[in-house]
């Protein structure tokens, strides 16, 4: 398993060879010497070398860690790819033409070979410790939060003082003395995720958005190769961050920094995985090197401000951002891309509209879903881009006929039990949801148990989905084979759900959504189970126990050679979890079984040349090929307030009694004015306010009913004159295709007990408005965190808030941030979040639909 | 079973008015009798080495005071076949602060830029112009006198006026380093077996622990730790005591030397160490773990210094994939220590007994000691020959570890070494290591 790979001495000598016969394209030089005497160096590769210092820069680092063994041989593959493509590969040409590429090939020459050659799992460099130990952890000797550490036999032991080690010197003194280098890639091994820089704070820094798409749109070119998805997780207290990293260090330089760790082992075999890894790798490379001139250092198109959604309506959102104020602003575009997902990608493919204006509308969404929106400007000569502006998350509003709830779980009544644990209770609400199987627990699964409480007997779900959140955990090493999948159990079999034989045994009524494969799931980024709508019946029945109870299962059986396939979700409860923000949770999208209101004319009447006549209704041509119109009015009384009323469907009934006409004439229902004079002249002045279904011929009439339904347009409008207090006045007119038609009429039913006419209401009983927002939002530091207080409104509808905060500007979407509390409290902590970071603090009222009040913001000033 | 090698014949060296560091007791274990030997001050060179050849000593033990390093490096010479512990070479520093710096300097190892002047007239012009304040010592004699030697001086005028009166030869003046503490390393076989913190009292402004400052063996920095590894190596030393600063995050040596104090039990690590070496690996070698004394240092120090032989045994690195759950066992938490107390000083009252002042030592120590001044030394060249390396010295060599050193030793013993190379028939040598190797490694 190891033959096929390239020793440091075999590495130098293929790369130096390269440069030998490609000197315009590749440089080879030495930018250290290790403890053993070894060299470092760095490979250039960049078209028209003596230009290659001008042009921005990334920055590729392999093997800081001696056991990974990924990163030396991507720069030798890498390197030869370039090599063999570069006379016809238009991706290869413009990656080289514009980015120059420097590559430490591997950062730890000597724990490499020590690697290679005595010690496979060798991870730090060779330096000797004062306690006779070897090594230091290269990827801890750096000063961004290096921290001393007293044990040198550690595996990542970070070395007496920052930069005491030649290799990181090195890698310093080279990245000190090339201010082009804009984007730096540190490849290690594993996880299959990319850990994008941070600032070791919870609130997201500026460039958050930047580093994840870049990892986003890498991953996607990963994805194209082998189908496997990779994670991004950005760390963020509470987690445990590392150290004295080198990414945090070219970071802190004004570089877009990410580690990539590549695959599920150090030293994958050759053949099976290390070629596949290799080849995903190179376009997500390529794709890097051709985005990093628009992270030049100190010669960034501005990035858009302001970027904020000011609608969100059930179909349609409204963004807007800042008009830009600089030279050349004419020539600059913006690129706006959405995606259903966190963390996507920003692709052709999901690039929904360039415009150079400051607002743009996007359409056709689905109701009740997330959306996630990104932008950037473009200079249309350069082609230049700008950094994106931190992503929008919105929340698309319900349909009319749609309530939405999100469940979080019972923490007792959560957790993992697998075979070999005796006290598998004591997991419960505490630790991460261990399934899968390795060798010190067995098997394992998890049930996560939802409560129903607030939803309605009565409910149709019409849509849900099932989350969880995989933990950023490096020591989650999943190979591809097996998959993941989450079953609602039969609550009549369950047992004792701490058990782990009752677990095992307990009857699943269905599976939920497609299993997730093992090569999808990725860390950092959220998983969705999403119901069919059989799955969506199963889960309904669930409503009159009051709770739903899921059952998480992996794969039960180990390969030959393997400890463990063993993923961890994040139970969001505990001491091991990263709280609210990332909790399991269950969203159902459910409308209720409308009532039903029928209402019949108060007064109706033909209106025609000859004059009007009460109570009856005829509608066609007269003698002289003049229109009869037939008019018909309801009172509006008896219907619920149109603030607590959401109308599913309406529509008119009407019943033919006789048909005196020939087969070409038409008849069309109008919505009309109630208060227009029933006389000829002023009939034929009305103003339409809507017309009503489509046009019904006398072929189709044939003595049967005829529905004419409302459109949501038409419904809206019904809306308007029932906020008046107005009656509903409809007109029946007749069309023709001929100019003049004579004596052509139908009698429709007026006062027949049955076939009289009526409006069909179908109706929920819904809020429209939201409660009244919060009031007296203010906050103190408490225990070195902000606590935030507020009074809750006096409505009796008003259910809770949702707290949210966003550092870079005013949320007006209750999804535009990070979510602090959601519940019916007047205060919350911001748990985790840092003192020294100006934000918005948001504070969201909401009913049981749920309808948002309009924010109370607050705006946090850091102390300095 | 195959016949043991014989172990060597042990000596002893002991000096009169010069404690006594080790005894038999501190070898707790070796098979052999141990000889003694005393050289009695004055011209007792030849007695010495014809005692030492009757008793077929093979290895020699002991400080050599400052004052006799020059006879004693005669009397090596008189025995080319008997190993000295410490070597001469390597108690090279303990005979004056000038031949500290000669040892920093050769070596590249942090020290405070020091000035020595032999030339009284180019002294005291340096004097003029020199920032001040200045640190001025006096070159010769034991580092341990108290600090009666250590001078912090402010400006010209009382530059002049000290020199003029204690008239000091050398001058030997160093920049001085802001410092309320200093850092004490004592090391066994290159590795940091004890380490402390001595704190300035608060009217003193020259850290001196027998002057009434206090100590702590809590928080001693990695990097002085590193500091005071390198200078072991660089003196191949198999017992060594640092003093170091620390400064803006950067290191200083102060001081070196084999000669320093230290509790029993600490000398009966060196005994142990020293079998090891002794024994070609036969006995083991002790396991010392780092940052021990944060742990030792809360025992009551007038407990501390009756515990004898204490030993622990090595812990068992974590294996690769537990690795996230077994470090956060790994690390010491040594976070909490109970407050230092000034009774925590090692004792090194023995010294300040014996020798009150230079002025009352008896005159023919005086006389030894001026042998050496007219003579400009010159450190060795940290070389080390492969066919007479001992175990300490092979311990020096980068990525050095115990068990290949013996085998390296072994391999020394029973081939006839032509080439360096050679020793690539070890397991575990490979050619890039010999490149590193040789720059101190010869044949």
């Amino acid at each position: 398993m190891k033959q096929l790979y390239h020793s440091y001495d075999e590495a130098i000598s293929l790369f130096k060879e390269l440069a030998n016969r490609r000197p315009d394209i590749f440089r080879v030089q030495k930018i250290g010497e290790t403890w053993e005497k070894r060299d470092m160096v760095v490979v250039t590769i960049s078209q028209d070398m003596e230009k290659a210092e001008d042009k921005p820069a990334l920055f590729f680092t392999g093997t800081i860690h001696a056991r990974e063994w990924i990163g030396i041989e991507l720069a030798i593959a890498f390197a030869q790819y370039v090599d063999r493509n570069i006379a016809y590969d238009e991706m290869v040409k413009s990656a080289i033409k514009n980015t120059t590429i420097y590559m430490v090939p591997c950062a730890n020459p000597d724990g490499f070979e020590y690697s290679r050659n005595h010690f496979s799992f060798w991870r730090k460099n060779r330096r000797q410790n004062a306690d006779g130990s070897y090594g230091v952890d290269l990827n801890r000797n750096f000063p961004v939060g290096f921290v001393k550490s007293k044990n040198p036999s550690s595996n990542v032991y970070g070395g007496p003082e920052p930069f005491s080690e030649p290799e990181t010197r090195a890698l310093r003194d080279f990245v000190l003395s090339h201010p082009n280098i804009a984007m730096a890639l540190d490849y290690h091994s594993q996880g299959n995720v990319f850990f994008p820089a941070h600032d070791f704070r919870h609130e997201d820094t500026i460039d958050t958005t930047d580093l994840n798409v870049l990892c986003a749109n890498m991953a996607e070119e990963i994805r194209k190769i082998s189908d496997r998805e990779y994670g991004i997780h950005q760390g963020k207290p509470p987690a445990k961050l590392i150290s004295g990293s080198g990414r945090e260090f070219y970071y802190s330089q004004g570089i877009i920094a990410t580690v990539v760790e590549v695959g599920t082992r150090n030293i994958s075999d050759y053949l099976d995985d290390m070629i596949e890894h290799i080849r995903e790798h190179i376009p997500a490379l390529l794709t890097a090197a051709r985005e990093t001139p628009n992270y030049k250092r100190d010669d960034k198109i501005p990035r858009p401000q302001n970027f904020r959604a000011t609608f969100v309506g059930k179909d349609n959102v409204t963004l807007e951002w800042e008009p830009y104020d600089c030279s050349g602003k004419d020539d600059i575009y913006f690129e706006i891309y959405r995606s259903k997902r966190e963390k996507s990608y920003c692709r052709p493919f999901n690039l929904m509209g360039l415009t150079q204006a400051n607002r743009f509308a996007d359409n056709n969404l689905q109701s009740d879903t997330a959306y996630f929106y990104h932008i950037r400007a473009v200079d249309r000569n350069s082609g230049k881009k700008s950094p994106f502006a931190p992503v929008l998350a919105i929340r698309t509003h319900v349909d009319d006929d749609e309530f939405h709830r999100t469940y979080f779980p019972i923490p007792s009544k959560s957790g993992y039990v697998a075979q070999k644990i005796e006290d598998n209770s004591s997991h419960f609400g505490n630790n991460s949801l261990f399934v899968g199987v390795n060798e010190t627990k067995g098997v394992a699964y998890s049930v996560v148990t939802i409560p129903l409480k607030t939803i309605p007997e009565n409910a149709v779900i019409k849509k849900a989905r099932f989350r969880l959140y995989p933990l950023n955990r490096v020591g989650v090493t999943v190979e591809k084979y097996g998959e993941w999948d989450v079953g609602l159990v039969d609550r009549a079999t369950m047992g004792d759900i701490t058990k782990f034989e009752d677990v095992e045994n307990m009857k699943i009524k269905t599976y939920i959504g497609r299993p997730t494969p093992s090569n999808h799931l990725s860390q950092g980024i959220w998983r969705s189970w999403e119901l069919s709508e059989v799955e969506c019946k199963e889960l309904q029945k669930c409503i009159k126990d009051k709770e739903a109870v899921f059952r998480v299962e992996g794969p039960k059986e180990l390969t030959v050679g393997r400890t463990s396939q063993m993923m961890q979700w994040d139970l969001g409860y505990g001491k091991y979890g990263e709280g609210l923000a990332f909790r399991p949770h269950l969203e159902i999208t459910y409308s209720v079984e409308p009532s039903r209101i029928e209402l019949f004319p108060k007064q109706s009447h033909t209106v025609s040349n000859s004059g009007t006549e009460d109570g009856k209704i005829v509608c066609g041509f007269d003698k002289d090929g003049k229109k009869i119109y037939a008019t018909f009015d309801f009172e509006l009384g008896s219907l619920p307030s149109w603030d607590f009323l959401a109308i599913t469907r309406a529509y008119i009934v009407l019943n033919p009694v006789n048909v005196y006409a020939k087969d070409n004439i038409r008849f069309h229902l109008e919505m009309i004015d109630s208060e227009v004079e029933r006389d000829y002249e002023a009939i034929k002045q009305r103003h339409i306010i809507e017309n009503i279904g489509y046009d019904v011929s006398i072929s189709e009439l044939k003595n049967e009913e005829q529905v004419f339904l409302f459109d949501s347009y038409a419904i809206q409008e019904f809306g308007n004159r029932l906020q008046q207090k107005k009656p509903v006045a409809f007109l029946l007119r007749p069309s023709s295709a001929h100019k003049l038609v004579k004596n052509s009429v139908v009698e429709w039913h007026s006062s027949h007990p049955e076939y009289t006419p009526k409006l069909v209401i179908e109706y929920l009983n819904k809020r429209r408005k939201s409660v009244s927002p919060v009031s007296n939002l203010k906050y103190t530091i408490e225990n070195g965190k902000v606590k935030l207080s507020w009074t809750n409104p006096k409505d009796a509808d008003f259910k809770g808030v949702f707290v949210i905060k966003n550092p870079f500007r005013k949320p007006i979407s209750p999804y535009d941030g990070d979510k602090l509390y959601g519940g019916p409290d007047n205060w919350t902590y911001d748990d985790f979040g840092a003192l020294d970071i100006d934000k918005y603090y948001a504070v969201f009222t909401y009913d049981n639909v749920p309808n948002f009040s309009e924010p109370v913001i607050l705006e946090y000033k850091a102390k300095r | 079973m195959a016949k043991k090698d014989k172990l060597p014949k042990l000596g002893l060296l002991y000096l009169d008015y010069v404690l006594r560091f080790f005894d038999r007791s501190n070898f707790k274990g070796w098979p052999d009798k141990i000889e003694q030997v005393v050289y009695h001050w004055g011209n007792d060179k030849d007695r010495f080495i014809e005692e030492v050849k009757r008793k077929k000593i093979d290895i020699l033990i002991g400080n050599i005071p400052a004052t006799a390093y020059e006879t004693f490096k005669e009397i090596a010479k008189a025995l080319p076949h008997v190993r000295f512990v410490p070597s001469i070479e390597t108690q090279f520093a303990n005979k004056s602060k000038e031949n500290v710096t000669l040892f920093c300097e050769k070596h590249n190892l942090s020290h405070p830029k020091t000035k020595i002047f032999y030339n009284k007239e180019e002294g005291y012009k340096y004097l003029e112009e020199c920032e001040y304040p200045i640190i001025v010592k006096r070159s010769y004699g034991p580092s341990n006198y108290g600090g009666y030697y250590v001078h912090k001086v402010k400006s010209k005028e009382d530059a002049i006026k000290l020199f003029d009166k204690k008239k000091y030869n050398p001058m030997y003046i160093q920049e001085c380093i802001p410092l309320r503490a200093d850092i004490r390393v004592m090391l066994i076989g290159h590795k940091p077996a004890c380490a402390f913190w001595r704190v300035a009292g608060d009217d003193m402004e020259i850290t001196n622990t027998s002057q009434g400052g206090y100590m702590t063996y809590e928080g001693v920095p990695m990097g002085a730790l590193e500091l005071a590894v390198e200078a072991s190596k660089a003196a191949k030393a198999e017992y060594w005591a640092c003093d170091i600063a620390e400064y803006d995050g950067k290191y200083y040596i102060l001081e070196c030397a084999t000669a320093f104090a230290a509790f029993p039990y600490f000398r009966d690590w060196i005994g142990q160490y020293l079998m090891w070496d002794f024994s070609g690996g036969r006995f083991k070698k002790p396991h010392i773990p780092l940052y021990n004394w944060e742990e030792l240092g809360k025992i009551n120090p007038s407990l501390l210094r009756t515990m004898r032989h204490l030993e622990f045994s090595k812990y068992i690195p974590s294996a690769d994939g537990a690795y996230y759950i077994n470090d956060k066992d790994a690390k010491w938490d040594v976070e909490l220590t109970e407050e230092s107390v000034p009774e925590d000083i090692p004792d090194n009252s023995h010294l300040l007994e014996n020798i009150k002042d230079e002025d009352e030592l008896p005159e023919v120590v005086k006389e030894e000691a001026k042998k050496g001044e007219e003579i400009h030394d010159e450190v060795d060249d940290g070389d080390i020959h492969i066919e007479e390396a001992t175990l300490t010295e092979l311990m020096t060599l980068h990525g050095m570890e115990e068990d290949l050193a013996v085998e390296v030793l072994k391999f020394i013993k029973t081939h006839k070494i032509n080439s360096l190379e050679e020793l690539m028939q070890i397991e575990g040598i490979d050619a890039q290591t010999l490149k590193v190797w040789a720059q101190n490694l010869k044949k």
